[in-house]
């Protein structure tokens, strides 16, 4: 499938999932690279949000094969998935609503599990699933380029001297990154840290019912990110918003994602901001991957230009 | 210190069921054994109705069926205190440990399911129980009872103060461990998952393994309460695993405020002084229970324990709102 040189995080081969006759994912083959910034695009009924909840253990598919690091994920718990480094955020957020704030991302911090040391800036960490698994443990730290096969899109983890995006142009120097070990139970300072990070400190003692629904995907996103995961699923993570909250949330993910290295597929209907921030485009429609490729390439697809005909898809925001 | 405070919450969440332990410790000094043994039952009932507010007012787990282990701890407490040397709290914590050895069992079937089947469920574990008792004559002396061969210090008759402190004692180191276990970070983990499952498990966190925890933990509190009482009734029956028992349960949780930690408390309290002055006027309380419950659930839906909106202080509000609903329904109606 792809030269053994370049590091899969994630891989789909065939991935269907039925629901009687609906065919709501319909043979999806799909790599992810390490360090990648994908966006997943589609109409509605898509099978994009069904693809998460595949991805993430939700649903079991129907057929075909889901691999994590070559680890066969079928049959694993979500639990499992999200100790083995992936975090998952929801199109309408899914919070504790009767906690408060700081609640919320206290209970992440707690849940981050001891046994899988996760990927953070520092590097790998070998978790038992990953220690038993037959291909050697990765050395490079996720800030290292890969090589990529042509058409997969660019390495979101370049190094300085290549050109920025638009979002890493706005991200201000990177703050404090440092994730303490997942054995030491979460302090004052790890929380208010966590929640710092998406602007909540000022909103802690309040439930997170009571937040806005930009509130309520900042809160969502500090609690997936306090797990420290490797792969970040967000289900639409600007839905529900106004510009200025979708540009704020954007920065965020995209702050987040550079400095802790980690890798990305978001799912996103606004077309300028997949365009500003994703450096790989993937497209699907009832249930099928149609195309797969560099945000230039998909723009110009007769294919995608037909679904997408009368929206956004001739808005250069780069 | 602020970890502390942090830690342990509003003070209107325990510092109720603190002021209560602090009176039940002073009661004998001024009333009559009569009362004695009222708010001996109440520390009973209200074990009961902690372990039924640790499974659905921490974990969102409905239980209708605590009667199992509530039963399970007064049977096995009297048959270990009659057939061996063993004193009563050894007999009492073999009770205990029996009733979270068959929740631990069961339950890892049952915390897997969905809300409805784990309510019908447990209330068929109990109704099995109670089936057993009955029909295990020679172990259990079937309908007629078991009594308990209670050494003279654990008399009522004897001396019921004596026997009210060990209750009290006994509740008040379980109430303790209850608190500790809610007050940690395990009880904010179920709080989460009450909340929201799902996200709760993608976040990794086991969720059954958890609710497994909160199960086996809830039926050894019930089992405690179940092996205190026998030693103000002096005698077990198949009754002990009936339904209502599980309802009192649910019942005393409701009135206080569930979720609360003082709720089971304060519904004790309230339930035990209905029932007892009540009972003086007639014997159907059951229907006065009722109407008092819909009464609270109509003005102070979250429990006279709750603070603010749905609590007992804002009750004329919650009246007065839906007394407004009602008329605009009624409005409607005639209009449509």
């Amino acid at each position: 499938m792809s030269p053994a040189d370049v590091s899969q995080v994630l891989e789909l081969r065939d991935v269907a999932r039925h629901f009687g006759g609906i065919r709501a994912v319909d043979g999806v083959t799909l790599a992810i690279e390490e360090g990648a910034v994908v966006a997943l695009i589609g109409p509605n009924g898509a099978g994009k949000s069904t693809l998460f909840a595949l991805m993430m253990g939700e649903l079991v598919p129907t057929a075909g094969e889901i691999r994590l690091d070559g680890l066969d994920m079928r049959g694993l718990s979500p639990e499992r998935h999200s100790r083995l480094g992936i975090g998952r955020t929801f199109q309408a957020p899914r919070l504790f609503a009767g906690l408060s704030v700081a609640e919320n991302v206290r209970i992440a911090l707690l849940a981050r599990a001891p046994e899988s040391r996760r990927w953070g800036p520092s590097g790998w960490g070998v978790s038992r699933a990953r220690a038993s698994h037959p291909t050697p443990t990765h050395t490079p730290p996720p800030a290292q380029p890969h090589i990529r096969p042509s058409g997969q899109g660019h390495s979101h983890n370049a190094e300085p001297t290549n050109t920025p995006t638009p979002a890493q142009a706005r991200i201000s120097p990177p703050a404090q990154t440092h994730i303490p070990p997942a054995t030491e139970s979460p302090g004052e300072d790890e929380l208010e840290a966590a929640l710092a990070e998406v602007g909540l400190s000022g909103q802690r003692e309040l439930a997170a019912l009571s937040l806005s629904q930009g509130q309520r995907k900042r809160l969502e996103l500090a609690m997936v990110l306090a797990l420290g995961p490797r792969l970040l699923l967000l289900d639409e993570p600007t839905a529900g918003m106004g510009v200025e909250e979708r540009a704020t949330i954007m920065r965020l993910v995209m702050g987040a994602v550079r400095r802790r290295g980690l890798t990305l597929m978001f799912s996103e209907h606004d077309m300028e901001t997949v365009f500003a921030h994703a450096l790989r485009v993937v497209v699907m429609d009832r249930g099928t991957l149609i195309a797969d490729g560099a945000p230039e390439e998909i723009r110009r697809d007769p294919h995608v230009q037909q679904i997408y005909l009368g929206s956004h898809m001739g808005v250069d925001a780069s | 210190m602020t970890s502390l405070r942090r830690r342990l919450g509003p003070p209107s969440d325990w510092s109720p069921a603190l002021v209560l332990l602090l009176a039940a410790a002073a009661l004998p000094a001024f009333v009559s054994s009569e009362y004695v043994l009222l708010a001996a039952s109440m520390i009973v009932t209200m074990l009961l109705g902690v372990s039924f507010n640790l499974l659905f007012g921490y974990a969102g787990m409905f239980s209708f069926g605590q009667a199992a282990f509530y039963g399970l701890g007064a049977y096995v407490t009297v048959l270990v205190v009659n057939n061996s040397g063993v004193g009563f709290y050894v007999a009492l914590l073999a009770g205990v440990i029996a009733a979270a050895l068959v929740a631990a069992l069961s339950g890892t079937v049952l915390v897997r399911l969905e809300p409805i089947a784990f309510i019908m469920l447990t209330f068929a574990l109990a109704d099995l129980f109670e089936f057993a008792a009955n029909h295990a004559h020679t172990l259990t002396g079937g309908d007629s009872g078991m009594i308990a061969n209670l050494p003279n210090s654990l008399s009522v008759i004897v001396g019921v103060d004596r026997v009210y402190y060990v209750i009290l004692g006994v509740a008040t180191v379980v109430l303790a461990v209850a608190f500790v276990f809610v007050k940690t970070d395990m009880g904010l983990l179920l709080r989460g998952i009450r909340e929201d499952a799902l996200r709760a498990r993608t976040l990794g966190i086991a969720v059954d393994r958890r609710r497994l925890g909160v199960f086996t933990l809830a039926a050894g509190v019930a089992a405690a309460g179940g092996g205190l009482s026998v030693l103000t009734a002096q005698i077990v029956y198949p009754s002990v695993f009936a339904w209502q028992v599980s309802a009192n349960a649910l019942i005393v949780t409701l009135l206080g405020g569930v979720g609360l930690f003082s709720g089971p408390a304060l519904g004790a309290v309230l339930l035990g002084l209905i029932d007892f002055y009540v009972g003086r006027l007639t014997t159907n309380t059951l229907l006065i229970d009722g109407v008092v419950l819909l009464t609270v659930v109509l003005i102070a839906p979250r429990g006279v324990g709750a603070g603010g909106r749905g609590g007992l202080l804002a009750a004329p509000v919650t009246l007065l709102r839906r007394v407004r609903a009602l008329a605009r329904g009624a409005r409607a109606g005639a209009t449509g």
